[in-house]
């Protein structure tokens, strides 16, 4: 058995507590029925959520390696191995452990490519026991930002060529979910797109960048976002190169933009990307409904998850160089994808959970048939395994914000400032880049409740 | 008696659960093709590099080269560049291409990359602290005549849960002093993936 947390833990012992009030004249079984969701709820919730809890507590103090030695645990769960890697990739990347993050990151794909199948006894017992009997297959905004993290471990460490091939991966995923247009069905891929879009401009792919512009683009459009500003000067840029006179003016008009820097093939010039990680993505929790049968001693109890949004107080980043200051812009809403992932999700859970409480209801009557007391007891343990699935990628974002500089080669001090929406500075970063001509240098920092985990680092291709 | 059977019935089922659980490993031929995941493997890396270099070396420019300075062509081997939706090793691949141009004897082969880097951080390493008698001296190094470059593509076409993987791989070898272009290769390879609908 495995729970969300302690408020689950709460909420089961309570749930035990009133089963056992509601039937006296149980009485002796009360003892023994006890002991059993005491043993079931304390010993079995304890793990999972709580280690998530005190990892999340980790974090905001700004230890990483900390959160990731707590979440050792979780390693040798089978159901909970893609869940862990996830996990693990990302807190090694946040302690700047990029290597090691890569091979976390590349053990989660093919865990999660074996997940791709489905196994029959892990359905069943999804609609017959529990929602999280299941090995932890994550949704499909979480499988683009595992190539997308993929893809940024590799820019950083200046493997364009590695990267690329995330950015490859992601088109392939996306075409095996939407073979037509390569869409996420509840977006997501918006960001991958556009990560997709600056690997490919680095290496000089042009047309290849531009595609992926676009459909980053119409991802943002169809979650019903603008486009982000340097996302909209991309699309012209290299419409424009490219000699796609039509559709770069249809795009000016509709950006609103009469000017833009032309692409120089032969630029010397180094592209700076500072990409911030900002907060932690929204965490699942459980609600639970709980309803006596009429005339039976029998309970039902309705699971379903439900998204608590954890945002910071982080809403811009600006780069201050000698060259004046340049504003970042968010360009992916984790907490966003979540919320309509799981709305999407919502019926098939809420259809999944009628369902098992009729099969617990009809195997309760078979077993009552053969002995009251061993029914009433197989009813309360399978009223306490009733969980909502509450697993997900904890350790990502909340929003990612982005900015991309031109700059003159050679050594430049830059300072990265991040900012509430009042313009206060939470945190001032200050360092000195040696950047390549012609070369595209990608920074990360990752922002998690006052603590700058992944500080600026000179990392170049 | 009968409960005798049932229990030695039993134990013979345990070990027999067992040892299906125990990890197996079981040594296979290089010959031996296993392609587990549809992806390039290292079968299609040695059958790939066989394949181009046999193209390569019945070409004739090996001869052309004879007849014009009398000695055998030297070669190098430069980047293969990963353009594929896979992570792959190129270093393997790469390190095929020079077994099959080695012992083929019809041309000289010159190290390059990290190892050609390794030998000439030795070299100078020895200078201060080897025997002279013993000493690699530096500045004789054979230079290439031509260098062998590539790239790795592929194309994916997707339709449910077939999946056709087409690994097309670019060789070429041009000449070091004039860049002109002495041999261009390609081989295509085809996988069809089923990808399983079930798994246990």
């Amino acid at each position: 058995m495995s729970c969300g947390g302690p408020e689950r833990a709460a909420t089961s012992a309570r749930l035990g507590v009133r089963i056992l009030r509601r039937i006296s004249m149980l009485r002796q079984l009360r003892t023994l029925a006890w002991v059993v969701v005491t043993v079931l709820v304390v010993g079995g919730c304890a793990s999972r959520g709580a280690l998530f809890d005190r990892a999340d507590s980790e974090l905001q103090r700004g230890q990483p390696e900390s959160a990731l030695q707590t979440l050792e645990p979780l390693a040798d769960s089978s159901r909970n191995r893609s869940l862990y890697l996830l996990n693990r990739g990302m807190l090694l990347r946040m302690s700047g452990d990029l290597e090691g993050s890569i091979e976390a990151f590349e053990e989660a794909k093919r865990v999660i490519g074996r997940l791709d199948a489905i196994s029959v006894s892990e359905t069943l017992a999804a609609w017959g026991i529990a929602e999280d009997s299941g090995s932890y297959v994550p949704p499909t905004y979480e499988h683009l930002l595992l190539h997308a993290y993929q893809a940024l471990n590799f820019l950083e460490l200046g493997r364009l060529q590695e990267a690329r091939v995330e950015a490859l991966q992601i088109d392939l995923g996306l075409r095996r979910i939407d073979p037509v247009n390569g869409r996420a069905p509840h977006g997501g891929d918006a960001f991958p797109r556009y990560i997709s879009g600056l690997i490919f401009e680095a290496g000089r792919d042009w047309s290849d960048a531009l595609i992926a512009y676009r459909k980053a683009a119409e991802s943002y459009e169809r979650s019903g976002v603008t486009p982000p500003r340097d996302l909209q000067f991309s699309l012209l840029r290299l419409t424009d190169h490219l000699e796609l006179s039509d559709e770069r003016d249809q795009l000016a008009a509709a950006f609103g933009i009469e000017r833009w820097p032309s692409l120089d093939a032969e630029s010397e010039r180094a592209t700076l990307v500072v990409i911030v990680h900002d907060g932690q993505a929204p965490r699942l929790l459980e609600e639970s409904l709980v309803v006596p049968q009429p005339g039976e001693n029998r309970f039902i109890r309705v699971s379903l998850p439900y998204l608590q949004s954890r945002p910071s107080r982080l809403e811009a980043i600006r780069l201050i160089g000698d060259g004046g200051g340049v504003d970042g812009e968010p360009v992916e809403d984790v907490a966003a994808n979540a919320d309509r992932w799981l709305s999407a999700l919502m019926p098939g859970l809420t259809a999944r959970a009628v369902s098992r409480n009729v099969a617990r209801n009809v195997a309760t009557r078979r077993v009552e048939e053969e002995s009251r007391w061993f029914g009433f007891l197989f009813n309360v343990v399978g009223t306490v395994l009733e969980n909502a699935d509450t697993r997900s990628w904890r350790t990502l974002p909340d929003r990612i914000h982005l900015l991309r500089e031109e700059l003159p080669p050679g050594e430049t001090t830059l300072q990265l400032e991040l900012l509430t929406g009042s313009d206060r500075v939470l945190q001032r970063e200050q360092r000195t880049l040696n950047l390549g001509p012609g070369e595209t240098t990608v920074i990360s920092v990752h922002w998690i409740e006052g603590s700058l985990i992944k500080p600026l680092a000179n990392t170049k291709r | 008696m009968n409960s005798r059977v049932q229990v030695l019935g039993m134990l013979l089922a345990t070990v027999f659960l067992l040892s299906a659980c125990a990890t197996q490993v079981d040594r296979v031929g290089m010959e031996e093709e296993h392609d587990l995941s549809g992806r390039w493997n290292d079968a299609d890396s040695r059958m790939v590099s066989e394949e181009m270099i046999e193209d390569l070396l019945g070409r004739g420019w090996i001869e052309r080269h004879r007849d014009r300075t009398g000695e055998m062509p030297t070669v190098i081997v430069g980047d293969v560049r990963n353009l594929s939706h896979e992570h792959i090793n190129t270093q393997t691949f790469i390190r095929d291409i020079e077994r099959e141009l080695i012992n083929s004897g019809e041309v000289q082969f010159v190290a390059a990359g990290m190892d050609r880097d390794a030998i000439r951080r030795e070299r100078l390493d020895q200078l201060g602290n080897v025997r002279e008698d013993s000493r690699s001296p530096s500045g004789r190094e054979l230079g290439a005549d031509y260098m062998l470059t590539g790239t790795i593509n592929t194309i994916m076409d997707v339709d449910g849960r077939t999946e056709v993987a087409y690994y097309q791989v670019n060789l070429a070898l041009t000449s070091l002093a004039d860049n002109n272009r002495i041999w261009v290769g390609q081989k295509e390879i085809r996988k069809v993936i089923r990808r399983g609908l079930f798994r246990s």
